[in-house]
């Protein structure tokens, strides 16, 4: 009973705000997108580095998706995905400087969680399908028509600048709240807690089981590699 | 009347030769898309080696080489200035003619070398990268993007 309250009392009261496997996918989802710059500039001619690049996205985008559904509490879709309404509200608060606090991703963070993640699969998505007419021909070339692929090469150019600029809003947005705000978004995303206090959201956060996120990341793989290959496309650069 | 015959034997002659130039113009860019096509086949299987998905052929590799060297030099021929309407020729091919030439004359050239330096599988990854990495860089100049 003593050492519970000496615990508490030396211990900073901090409480769960993202479990490992969501912060981990974060990371890894960012690490990756950085890499594919690297790999499509600065990597080997037939840019095969930079397709191994993009299918490893597919398959971190995959878990995500899957762990939006089964995951933790706040990785949960249904926990952040809030109306147009309440993003508002929000953003109000925001501007009147008394945001309200949320332990998870706010309203209009969540958006842009939502908005990251479908132009990263749109971006990974047509690079399945991209051709330089020269020497890169990604996994899903061999099978798609010359419209398809020719399509598909554009739009993994123009997709590029609009990831690229939502990528620079959500990085500015988190330093302003880390270093001009109460509220550590960075600290919180690596290290996963945050002070303990009043979130509108259910505090502390509900882990999901790591079990079920290694087979959410075994899904993915399949999904990913086996998608490919049932419809017809050379899964391996 | 025979002013009135002049003006029509001019205006069908006109007609005649502006038909014919826009023939002459659709024919040098089938021409030069169908050398780009030939670069695109063999370069295609040339890729394969390169990573190593198809075993390497020193022999197609040559002939890959000798074709870009090729169709370097006519190439630079079959783009006259007007022909890019409703082709994916960038006006910047006409704007910087002399850097748009010297890619040619860079491919060739490279090409040259590289046929004299490849002998096996190995100077053959450490030489062709760089003698196609000119192909990106004139498309991304130079060709339109979609």
């Amino acid at each position: 009973m003593s050492a519970v309250t000496e615990e508490a009392a030396s211990a900073p009261a901090t409480v769960l705000a993202w479990d490992l496997p969501t912060r981990l996918a974060k990371w890894l989802l960012a690490a990756l997108v950085g890499l594919a710059f690297a790999s499509k500039y600065y990597g080997d001619v037939g840019l095969v580095w930079h397709q191994w690049n993009g299918l490893a996205i597919l398959v971190v985008l995959v878990f995500r998706l899957l762990w939006g559904l089964v995951g933790g509490s706040t990785a949960r879709f249904s926990a952040f995905l809030r109306g147009p309404g309440a993003a508002l509200g929000y953003g109000l608060g925001l501007l009147r400087g008394r945001p309200a606090h949320y332990l998870g991703h706010n309203p209009l963070g969540g958006w842009m969680v939502i908005a990251l993640l479908l132009v990263a699969a749109a971006q990974a998505l047509t690079g399945l399908f991209t051709t330089d007419d020269i020497i890169v021909y990604a996994p899903m070339t061999a099978v798609a028509s010359d419209e398809t692929i020719a399509r598909a090469s554009a739009l993994h150019q123009q997709i590029y600048p609009i990831l690229l600029g939502l990528i620079a809003l959500h990085v500015v947005a988190n330093i302003a709240y880390s270093a001009l705000g109460s509220d550590n978004l960075i600290a919180a995303m690596v290290l996963g807690r945050k002070p303990a206090g009043r979130y509108v959201d259910p505090a502390p956060a509900t882990p999901g089981s790591v079990a079920l996120a290694i087979a959410c990341l075994a899904v993915a793989v399949l999904v990913v590699f086996g998608g490919i290959a049932l419809a017809g496309g050379n899964p391996f650069p | 009347m025979s002013r009135r015959l002049a003006f029509v034997v001019a205006t069908l002659s006109f007609a005649a030769f502006a038909t014919t130039a826009v023939v002459a113009q659709s024919d040098v860019a089938k021409q030069r898309e169908a050398l780009m096509k030939e670069y695109g086949k063999a370069t295609k299987a040339v890729g394969g080696m390169l990573r190593g998905a198809t075993p390497f052929d020193l022999a197609t590799v040559q002939s890959t080489l000798d074709l870009y060297a090729k169709n370097a030099k006519t190439l630079p021929t079959l783009f006259p200035e007007g022909s890019g309407e409703s082709t994916d020729a960038l006006p910047a091919i006409w704007e910087k003619k002399d850097e748009f030439e010297a890619l040619f004359t860079k491919l060739a050239a490279d090409s040259v070398a590289a046929r004299a330096a490849i002998t096996d599988e190995a100077s053959f990854k450490a030489n062709f990268p760089g003698v196609i990495r000119t192909c990106g860089t004139c498309h991304d100049s130079f060709r339109k993007k979609s």
